[in-house]
């Protein structure tokens, strides 16, 4: 085991500058990979906090009672779009004001001398298939046409949710995006090391190397590289994220699950690219170095 | 020890070896002569395995190469110490990392293989340079350690392909008395040459034993 650890040192100490090269690359990648992991995060965390939440509130008319608000709102709901329709009435919305005020509350309520300035309200709720904000602007147009109701609003779920769609993709996509060119950079810096080593290592075959012995400082590289590569890129990550932090402000750093994922999925892929390396190397030079 | 019969070896359409046979026996010293390109070189690598004959069969230390299995080979290539005809020195390792290398692949101890080193440098003359890097030191000296490292392990058969054709005259005798030392310990000693009166000069020049002589001419062998 001695000899065999002794080997892959000196195999990765040989070509050190393409070592790090590489290492610099998979940092760069993993960095930019980690941004997006964070925005997703990010934007997830908030998406979760807005569940409970219409994305549509509709004002009713004054004018309108209670009785034909809820029939209005039998009526809308017939739309395949809408999932449900809470009809919250003028006091509901009133308490909700003094309770989301707090000390000011009052003031909201005793302020108006005993009239109730909020107006009943629909509260809509889309089914999350349909929760984009071209649907929710559709819908919206298709209810402020109706003479009972006096405005429209969105709380911002539509487009949360549209944005977090598209980061969604888009982290999917960095993040295939990452493997495939670690696999890529790891594999290079493997084989190199390998091209430079070649005469050593048709002289060890010739005097008797086994397979495992040649084929083990390729693995090794590829788990190097593949460990101290998103290593590296986290950490840098977290440095900016510390040097910003005063302008992200509530924003959390990435999940521990999701940072021992890209660890282990570092050593995987640098594990795979090492013995993807040997076999190029060993298919290349087949008939000069590898039994 | 070395047996040979009946084998053919092409590079494509061109061949090299046709039928070509011999034997040796063990504790034998042999000299395979030969001009350049006569396939000296391929019939060497025949021996340890690097290559495969087109047809007949090659036997070597009883082991018949052709039931040679990849999990095999390694093991049978540690019995057998080659002297490459370029040395085939690893540049960036120090003289005694480059006599290492055999005695690390069949996990010697590193009390016993560092002894073992120190030994063969002395023996060698070469211990004033053992952190030297090859490029660093003489072709001489060069020589002696790529027989230094191929020797390391005590094979039981050593092979040496064109390992004086670049040495001056005073320098091949001495090579060849080296080898000629190895054997009379027990090894048998195959060494290549371009150079057909080599045998008998030395066995003059030294007094030594005769020696077998093997001519490589036309793909064929004769003795």
């Amino acid at each position: 085991m001695r000899y065999l650890i002794q080997n892959a040192l000196m195999h990765l100490g040989l070509t050190k500058l393409n070592n790090i090269l590489c290492l610099l690359a998979l940092t760069f990648f993993i960095l930019i990979m980690n941004t997006f992991l964070f925005n997703h995060s990010s934007i997830y965390k908030e998406l979760s906090l807005k569940e409970t939440e219409a994305p549509l509130v509709a004002f009713a008319n004054d004018t309108v009672v209670e009785d034909d608000a809820r029939v209005f709102a039998n009526q809308i709901q017939k739309n395949e779009q809408i999932l449900y329709i809470d009809f919250i009435t003028k006091e509901e919305n009133l308490n909700r004001a003094e309770k989301q005020f707090g000390s000011l509350g009052k003031l909201i309520k005793n302020g108006f001398s005993g009239s109730n300035p909020f107006p009943a309200s629909l509260e809509i709720y889309v089914s999350s298939d349909n929760l984009s904000r071209k649907t929710l602007e559709e819908l919206a147009f298709e209810i402020e046409a109706y003479e009972t109701i006096d405005d429209v609003i969105f709380t911002g779920h539509g487009i949360l949710t549209d944005i977090f769609r598209q980061t969604n993709r888009m982290t999917i996509a960095s993040i295939a995006f990452t493997v495939f060119i670690s696999f890529l950079l790891i594999r290079a810096a493997v084989l190199k090391t390998g091209q430079t080593r070649d005469d050593e290592i048709h002289l060890i075959n010739i005097v008797g190397a086994t397979r495992g012995f040649i084929r083990f400082p390729f693995l090794i590289q590829g788990i190097v590289l593949g460990f101290f590569g998103p290593l590296l890129g986290i950490t840098c990550f977290y440095l900016l994220y510390c040097i910003f932090t005063f302008q992200i402000g509530v924003l959390e750093f990435l999940p521990y699950y999701q940072l021992i994922t890209i660890m282990v999925s570092g050593v995987i892929i640098g594990a795979f690219s090492g013995f993807s390396a040997f076999g190029k190397y060993a298919k290349t030079y087949k008939n000069r170095s590898v039994p | 020890m070395i047996q040979l019969h009946q084998v053919n070896f092409s590079y494509r359409d061109l061949s090299v070896l046709e039928r070509a046979s011999f034997r040796l026996e063990p504790g034998e010293f042999g000299f395979l002569v030969g001009g350049s390109g006569s396939g000296k070189t391929t019939l060497l690598k025949l021996l340890y395995g690097a290559l495969t004959p087109t047809s007949g069969t090659v036997n070597v230390l009883g082991q018949s190469l052709a039931d040679l299995t990849p999990s095999t080979l390694p093991i049978f290539r540690r019995k057998i110490g080659v002297v490459f005809q370029d040395c085939n020195l690893v540049e960036y390792k120090t003289v005694e990392q480059n006599l290492a290398i055999p005695q690390k692949l069949v996990k010697t101890k590193i009390q016993i293989l560092r002894e073992n080193v120190n030994n063969l440098l002395h023996q060698m003359g070469l211990v004033h340079h053992k952190k030297a890097y090859p490029r660093q030191i003489s072709s001489n000296e060069r020589q002696r350690l790529a027989i230094a490292r191929a020797i390391i392990n005590s094979p039981l058969l050593l092979i040496a392909d064109q390992p004086t054709d670049t040495l001056d005259p005073s320098l091949t005798l001495e090579m060849l008395a080296l080898f000629d030392a190895l054997n009379f310990q027990g090894t048998t000693v195959l060494v290549s040459t371009t150079d057909p009166e080599l045998p008998e000069r030395y066995i003059r020049a030294q007094n030594a034993a005769p020696k077998r002589v093997f001519t490589l001419k036309d793909g064929n062998i004769s003795t």
